[in-house]
């Protein structure tokens, strides 16, 4: 029942909140770090071993929140097939748990220099699951535009057998209505072929070994693929506004 | 000598100079005497001045420097007026030109006249209309679908921790 009723919202809400404790968590180990470098006492060490403790683990708690949320957007978007989100969700929640084992692994009477190796391994775990996150947010809004698309693709079928109907009635022209029709489906095409673009740059991140992500930039690749899939929104516009049109021909005496 | 009786006229001085002397080579044209006491006539004076500009080339002109100014003269003013009633001409034309410039009249802009649209036999068809609707919400869908999930990107987080200084 507990898992029925949590959804993107409540995710979201987790996200925000263990982001809150993170931020607090880090000002906190930023003073103790530098009264311990400035004073080297053995209290300024203590306090700056546990403050370093609650950041790293308040981290993690951020990451698995985070992994969660993106997991809940991803599981209530359509138009993405069953079989790529469910490999979506296992490559997301092996991350989950990832991060899970390294808050529960972080010591309170760790040294600092354990804790430093604490961070690295979760810093390098990070970079490495970089593509992985970029390959989620772009799977989403592709998903998104492919939805829309199949609902034009709906409309468009519907008019299509209008116009049939009435062109065999004989009672109204459906010439021009015939050739909106035509022009209508180059837009879709257009945009499917867009998408298609957009799909290719995004499925790229999969795989990247890590020496090709260091000359990668992410983040760059992800905003062109947005671009395009924004082209892609567009014509599917387009495609709407020309059914409008067929609509209006029908509606309307020649 | 009785002062009663009439004095006999005593001969007065010419009223006029007496004509220049003419080379010898210019036939001398016959002039008219005039009237010592009358005025001269205009045509003969105009004859005279004709008869004395009648020189042959190379020769010295009889005409007097009193006369060629008074030619300068009404050379220089015909001049003078000829050149005026150009420029009045000119200014004249550029005035008529100027006032034919065509003065911009507003130019009627086509008001949108609404267009009359006849419903068809299908206007109020269920299936256009049902169409029609499904258009509507799609539309209001395009219009706010979300593309770049800002909410949830990538968290900026310090991942390098380290106690040197």
């Amino acid at each position: 029942m507990a898992q029925e009723d949590f959804d993107y919202t409540k995710a979201y809400k987790d996200y925000v909140f263990t982001q809150d404790v993170y931020q607090k968590a880090h000002g906190d180990y930023l003073l103790a770090r530098s009264q311990y470098l400035d004073a080297q006492t053995l209290a300024s060490q203590t306090k700056a071993q546990a403050s370093t403790v609650a950041m790293l683990r308040a981290r993690d708690d951020v990451m698995v929140t985070y992994f969660t949320v993106v997991r809940m957007r991803l599981a209530e978007t359509d138009g993405i097939s069953d079989t790529e989100k469910n490999s979506l969700y296992g490559r997301l929640d092996s991350e989950i748990a990832w991060f899970q084992a390294h808050k529960d692994g972080i010591s309170s009477a760790a040294s600092l220099d354990d804790l430093v190796v604490d961070s690295s391994e979760a810093a390098k775990r990070f970079t490495a699951i970089e593509p992985l996150i970029y390959e989620v947010l772009g799977t989403i809004p592709i998903g998104r535009v492919e939805t829309l698309r199949t609902s034009i693709n709906k409309i468009l079928a519907q008019i299509k057998t209008k116009i049939e109907e009435i062109r065999v009635n004989g009672d109204h022209d459906t010439t021009n209505a015939e050739r909106w029709t035509i022009e209508t489906e180059n837009k879709i095409t257009r945009s499917l072929d867009k998408s298609i673009e957009a799909q290719k740059i995004i499925y790229s991140f999969q795989g990247i070994e890590e020496r090709d992500l260091r000359q990668m930039d992410l983040n760059k690749e992800y905003n062109g693929a947005i671009t395009i899939l924004q082209e892609s929104n567009q014509l599917l516009r387009e495609s709407a506004s020309y059914m409008r049109e067929i609509v209006k021909q029908i509606k309307t005496k020649s | 000598m009785n002062p009663d009786l009439p004095q006999p006229v005593t001969p007065q001085p010419p009223v006029h100079a007496p004509a220049p002397q003419i080379p010898s080579e210019l036939a001398p044209l016959p002039v008219p005497e005039i009237p010592k006491t009358s005025r001269p006539n205009p045509l003969s004076r105009l004859k005279s001045f004709v008869s004395s500009i009648k020189i042959k080339k190379g020769e010295e002109s009889p005409v007097s420097p009193t006369t060629k100014m008074s030619i300068k003269r009404l050379v220089i003013l015909l001049a003078a007026i000829f050149f005026v009633i150009i420029m009045v001409a000119v200014a004249f034309k550029l005035l008529t030109n100027k006032s034919a410039v065509i003065v911009p009249t507003p130019t009627p802009t086509p008001t949108a006249t609404p267009e009359v649209l006849v419903p068809s036999a299908y206007a109020d068809d269920e299936d256009v209309l049902a169409i029609e609707a499904a258009l509507d919400y799609l539309e209001g869908e395009l219009k706010i679908v979300s593309l770049r999930d800002d909410e949830i990107a990538i968290p900026l987080l310090d991942w390098e921790v380290s106690f040197e200084k």
